[in-house]
């Protein structure tokens, strides 16, 4: 190296040796190439540089047309001389071109984590558009980066510029800030969502939480997807944000689970679509909201004697949409098939037949069923009440009939509050009545308090 | 956000049209493709695949960007063409289109 004046006009950079002198800081000024976009607080060095000078030479290029020198390397030095009062600094002249300019400026300060985030990652941007077919991996051997170090700021560079913003304040971390970056294909509102979730919280694992974003928008996808189906083939549809009322769907499931998917156009018919958190996240299953259409007073009887071995289902039309009626049949069918079946093995009727199965689903339904029972049947004890005292002295199908009410309204007990507003009790209750059955004193009162009959 | 303008048919140069954009498992990945058909750049990272685009951008007027799942987008300084603009991705290209070019029209931080 010499120590000479520099050397205005320099064609070919790589040729020119660089040279140390004394140049007036005056005659500086800033690459507009450097990455440096922000001085800091200059006041130390100010001081510094008032009692010692400055020790180390900046870096300029060779001075342009108007004499000016650019500032590679040391511009702090250059704006705190500038306060501290200093006229001439020492200073090395090197012709250099705009992408080593960049690559310098980026290597030094980088170097020193002196540089915000946007400005290394405008620098790297930058520097691409200079030189061209510059790889990530071309670049990282350039500015003595590894790989990750520049695919992470190139990723961020897709990211809203709040959030860019945001990189250099340190509310977001380069890490949470690529990990966002890879939900782009998402769209930006979701870029936006997840910077938001990763903002500030330091302690999070940013890959798991962006992992978990991409997987919980998945479910939710599904779901929509799945909803949007059963919307345009059901009339009725109950989703998460518009939920079946609960005690509806659990008569309906009681009184007639068979039936909740037998009539899948009838008004009474609902899908219900929940979004659970497993598997596909969906879950799809009938109900039938209105139970009054499976009152099994209305099934009638069948006029003529089936064969159960040579009993099919007729053909029929498929615009014809008859489930209630082919339901109707076919309870009537078994019906009667049932009590043939009884005569002919000798001696079982009807009434034995359904007073066993009724036995069984007595038992099924459980201790409390069979008290609440006892109790409306106006049983003396009905903590004591037996299965078997429930059926003692039942013997007509119009007294199963009484038993078989009155366990079915004590499953329903057991299964929702008892209240006046519920208008299905009610409902059955009004069909007990008509069998023949008189309520006790307290629902007597609660059926006369029904507000639609004031 | 910058409006995505729908064309008939986007291909990128030495692609081919395709009949139907199938769905690519997990994240896809994105090809940075200029005017003569090469390909500059293969990332799953779509903010690496823009660094990449925009410097194309700089040096020919105009890049595409295609996804693994066959669609693309064609990007010059003004717009962002596609003839799949519900695309999510290119929505965000779309939206971050527009954050450069307000960008360039802040008024620059340097300090002298």
């Amino acid at each position: 190296m010499t120590i000479t004046d520099p050397t205005n006009s320099i064609d070919d950079p790589g040729e020119v040796e660089p040279q140390l002198c004394w140049l007036n800081l005056a005659d500086m000024a800033p690459h507009p190439d450097n990455p440096r976009h922000t001085l800091g607080d200059l006041t130390e060095l100010a001081r510094s540089i008032r009692a010692h000078g400055i020790i180390e030479p900046l870096v300029v290029l060779p001075a342009d047309d108007q004499g000016v020198y650019l500032i590679v390397a040391g511009r702090r030095r250059h704006a705190a001389g500038l306060q501290a009062g200093v006229t001439e600094v020492p200073a090395v002249v090197r012709p250099m071109t705009r992408v080593e300019v960049i690559e310098a400026g980026l290597s030094e300060n980088s170097n020193r984590s002196d540089l915000t985030l946007s400005e290394e990652v405008a620098a790297i941007e930058r520097l691409m558009s200079l030189e061209g077919g510059l790889t990530p991996s071309k670049l990282c051997r350039r500015i003595g980066r590894s790989q990750s170090w520049v695919r992470a700021r190139m990723a961020v560079t897709i990211l809203p510029i709040r959030w860019r913003d945001a990189l250099d304040s340190g509310e977001l971390s380069i890490a949470a800030g690529e990990a966002a970056a890879s939900l782009a294909d998402l769209g930006p509102d979701h870029l936006d969502a997840v910077c938001e979730q990763l903002a500030g919280r330091t302690w999070q694992d940013p890959a798991r939480a962006v992992t978990g974003y991409r997987e919980t928008q998945r479910r939710r996808d599904n779901y929509r997807q799945a909803l949007d189906r059963v919307v345009a083939t059901h009339p009725v549809v109950h989703s998460d944000e518009h939920p079946v009322p609960d005690k509806a769907r659990r008569l309906g499931e009681l009184f007639d689970p068979d039936g909740c998917r037998s009539h899948g156009s009838e008004p009474c018919h609902a899908v219900v679509v929940k979004a659970t958190s497993w598997g596909d996240g969906v879950e799809v299953f009938d109900v039938c909201v209105d139970p009054r259409r499976h009152d099994p007073q209305r099934i009638a009887t069948a006029k003529s004697e089936s064969n159960l071995a040579s009993d099919r289902t007729p053909t029929r039309p498929a615009h014809i949409d008859d489930s209630h009626a082919r339901r109707k049949a076919r309870l009537a069918r078994l019906s009667h098939a049932t009590e043939t079946f009884a005569k002919t093995r000798g001696g079982f009727g009807q009434a034995d037949l359904t007073r066993l199965a009724l036995r069984s689903v007595v038992l099924e339904a459980g201790r409390d069923a069979v008290v609440f029972a006892a109790t409306i049947l106006g049983h003396t004890k009905p903590r004591d009440a037996t299965v078997t005292d429930l059926l003692d002295g039942a013997d007509t199908a119009a007294a199963l009939t009484r038993v078989a009410g009155a366990v079915a309204l004590g499953l329903a007990e057991n299964r929702m509050y008892w209240s006046a507003s519920s208008s299905q009790c009610r409902d059955y209750l009004d069909t007990l009545i008509t069998t023949g059955w008189t309520p006790d004193e307290w629902t007597a009162a609660t059926l006369a308090d029904r507000p639609d009959r004031d | 956000m910058t409006h995505v303008e729908a064309v008939a048919s986007c291909v990128a140069p030495g692609g081919q049209p395709v009949l139907f954009h199938t769905p690519t498992a997990g994240v896809p990945t994105y090809v940075v493709v200029d005017r003569c058909g090469v390909e500059h750049v293969h990332t799953g990272s779509l903010g690496v695949a823009m660094t990449a685009a925009r410097r194309v951008l700089i040096e020919q007027g105009e890049v595409w960007v295609r996804a693994s799942d066959d669609t693309c987008a064609h990007i010059d300084p003004d717009r962002v063409a596609t003839d799949t603009p519900s695309r999510p991705w290119i929505q965000t290209i779309a939206a971050s289109n527009k954050e450069e070019h307000h960008d360039h029209h802040r008024p620059h931080k340097q300090h002298r």
